[in-house]
């Protein structure tokens, strides 16, 4: 159909079916809430009035919680040399039945930065060996980090310069860089080493992500005011995570504590809305570890809390908090594949099956009958530094987000 | 069958339905499509629709309803569907008859075509009922998932009121939305 043919299809026109019954607005606005993502930026172009509807941060809001639990909807991302979204539509069905994924490129911030990473990692290898070319291919793998994933943003950063913050949706290609911090709040500890996490303050609306450099210097940023500012301080000096999760609007990971208390370690949790923090002691994870103070990290096993090993020994045990907040509710979960490297991603719909992403494969794990499969992507090949997100497709802007209560 | 009484006391009332209730445990009414096709159901199936349990509600049900926007084939349709539905399995106690009634719906719109889907909707709007609504609903948007913005505008009789400067304008814009 061309531009210039408008209104309604004329019954001289040929191949035409019957005219369809005219939909009233609010139906039509009902069946575009449950469409996809990328068909809706598709209809912006359809009307004037479509392009505002499909436009409005409102209805982006509205769209997102309507589509958020749907596994049709929801998408992994995998750094790995460039950036990889795949649908995770076909595993619905879980272990039976899967052909081999396929992967689409995204567009995404920090995509030119990737040659000058290899040029700086290039120079210091022609420093140290004289096959600099070759293995700077390495570190072109990982140099994006990804701090959360929540309501259809991701928040990500420059692995070597984490002073770059971008909060990016990976299905409309929009970001957003973060503003610095402003000179008046910017501490005087000299610390490079920092942290960050990334959530979703449900009651009031506003993505936030918080930074902590320290016990004394923490701050959060708003969406909404598009503005740091400090906040109060953290129970644990040498706050350096690599790993945080959202779960219950609340961002977690594992804490050091001050010196001089003991060195058990603990999962500290930060409220997204009021803004505190609050701790929970963990299971003794020396009990399946050889080291006495094992290294962890934190992440949602079938919306569970849990925590997994990641200390260069296999382990083939998963510490799971089967009631949130209750410590004595630690338990484990033996897999028959043992790790050295494991991130659970997300349960299929029928929830039996979990998608992981282990020593470098993609896994779907069946956690009531032990079995395992593991996931192709068709044309990529991964090796041991994979790893992935989930999220959910949204029109959700980080430019302009403005939702009114 | 006498209708129950308006009383002033809302409580006795109240117990008044519950005794009738007992005594005529399936209560039904009669509904009329605008062609004059006449569709005896029970209460509770009657009660899907929002704009009819609200007369029940307030008394105005009599024992004949016309629905003067509704065909009988439409009507009849979403009659087969209520009935299916009166009673809505819970996803987590009864996982069993949710997949059953989930595959009873997949069956239910794969035989009917756009236009009958469209009239239904309609329907299930006037008749103020949810579940069918959503259900159709979700039945068109996946329809429309791959549709171009021309096919898009047939099938709602959108007028396009860019201009083809603009439009081109807003492709560009969302690239995005032709890969993958």
């Amino acid at each position: 159909m061309e531009a210039t043919k408008r209104g309604r299809v004329g019954t001289h026109h040929e191949a035409s079916p019957t005219k369809l019954p005219y939909l009233p607005q609010e139906v039509i606005t009902e069946i575009l809430l449950r469409s996809h993502a990328r068909s809706l930026g598709r209809f912006r172009c359809v009307s004037k009035p479509f392009h505002s509807l499909l436009s409005d941060p409102k209805f982006a809001k509205k769209h997102l919680d309507h589509n958020a639990v749907r596994l049709g909807h929801r998408r992994l991302i995998l750094p790995f040399n460039n950036l990889f979204a795949v649908d995770l539509d076909s595993i619905r069905d879980g272990c039976e039945g899967i052909k081999d994924l396929t992967a689409v490129e995204l567009d995404y911030p920090l995509k030119e930065d990737v040659d000058f990473l290899s040029e700086l990692y290039k120079k210091a290898e022609l420093k140290s060996n004289s096959d600099g070319i070759h293995s700077s291919g390495k570190y072109k793998k990982r140099w994006v980090r990804f701090f959360g994933s929540s309501n259809g943003l991701l928040c990500m950063a420059n692995i070597l310069l984490l002073n770059d913050v971008f909060l990016y949706n990976p299905t409309t290609g929009e970001s957003k860089k973060l503003p610095d911090l402003p000179e008046s709040l910017r501490s005087k500890s000299t610390k490079t080493l920092f942290s960050y996490g990334f959530g979703f303050d449900s009651l009031n609306n506003d993505f936030k992500v918080v930074k902590f450099i320290d016990g004394n210097d923490n701050y959060v940023y708003s969406l909404k005011t598009d503005s740091w500012r400090r906040i109060c301080n953290m129970p644990y000096k040498d706050v350096c995570f690599f790993t945080s999760v959202e779960l219950n609007g609340a961002i977690h990971w594992i804490s050091i504590p001050r010196r001089g208390e003991t060195s058990q370690k603990v999962v500290t949790a930060f409220d997204l809305t009021t803004e505190k923090f609050r701790v929970m002691s963990l299971p003794d994870l020396a009990e399946e570890c050889e080291h006495i103070y094992p290294k962890s990290k934190v992440g949602i096993l079938k919306g569970r809390l849990c925590v997994v090993y990641f200390c260069m020994k296999i382990h083939d045990v998963i510490w799971v908090m089967n009631e949130y907040g209750l410590e004595s509710s630690w338990s484990k979960i033996r897999i028959s594949r043992s790790y050295k490297h494991m991130k659970p991603l997300c349960s299929t719909e029928n929830n039996e099956e979990v998608l992981l992403v282990l020593d470098g494969h993609l896994v779907l794990y069946n956690f009531e009958r032990n079995t395992r499969k593991n996931l192709k992507i068709r044309g990529v090949e991964f090796d041991k530094s994979l790893l992935g997100n989930t999220y959910v497709e949204s029109l959700i802007s980080p430019n302009s987000y403005v939702i009114e209560r | 069958m006498s209708s129950s009484k308006k009383s002033s006391d809302g409580k006795s009332s109240e117990i008044e339905e519950a005794v009738a209730s007992l005594t005529m445990p399936f209560n039904k009414i009669l509904l009329t499509s605008s062609d004059g096709e006449s569709f005896e159901i029970d209460e509770a199936v009657a009660r899907k629709f929002q704009i009819i349990a609200h007369m029940i509600e307030d008394d105005c049900a009599g024992k004949a309803i016309p629905i003067d926007n509704v065909t009988g084939d439409i009507l009849s349709k979403i009659i087969e569907y209520a009935k299916k539905h009166v009673v809505e399995p819970d996803e987590d106690e009864d996982e069993e008859a949710k997949k059953k009634l989930d595959s009873w719906d997949a069956k239910f719109v794969e035989k009917l075509d756009l236009e009958t889907i469209f009239k239904i909707i309609l329907a299930a709007n006037y008749l103020n009922f949810e579940g069918l609504l959503g259900f159709a609903s979700q039945t068109v948007a996946d329809y429309i998932k791959d549709k171009t913005p021309e096919e898009v505008r047939e099938i709602f009789n959108i007028e396009n009121d860019f201009t083809p400067e603009e439009e081109e304008a807003i492709r560009k814009e969302n690239a995005w939305t032709f890969n993958g």
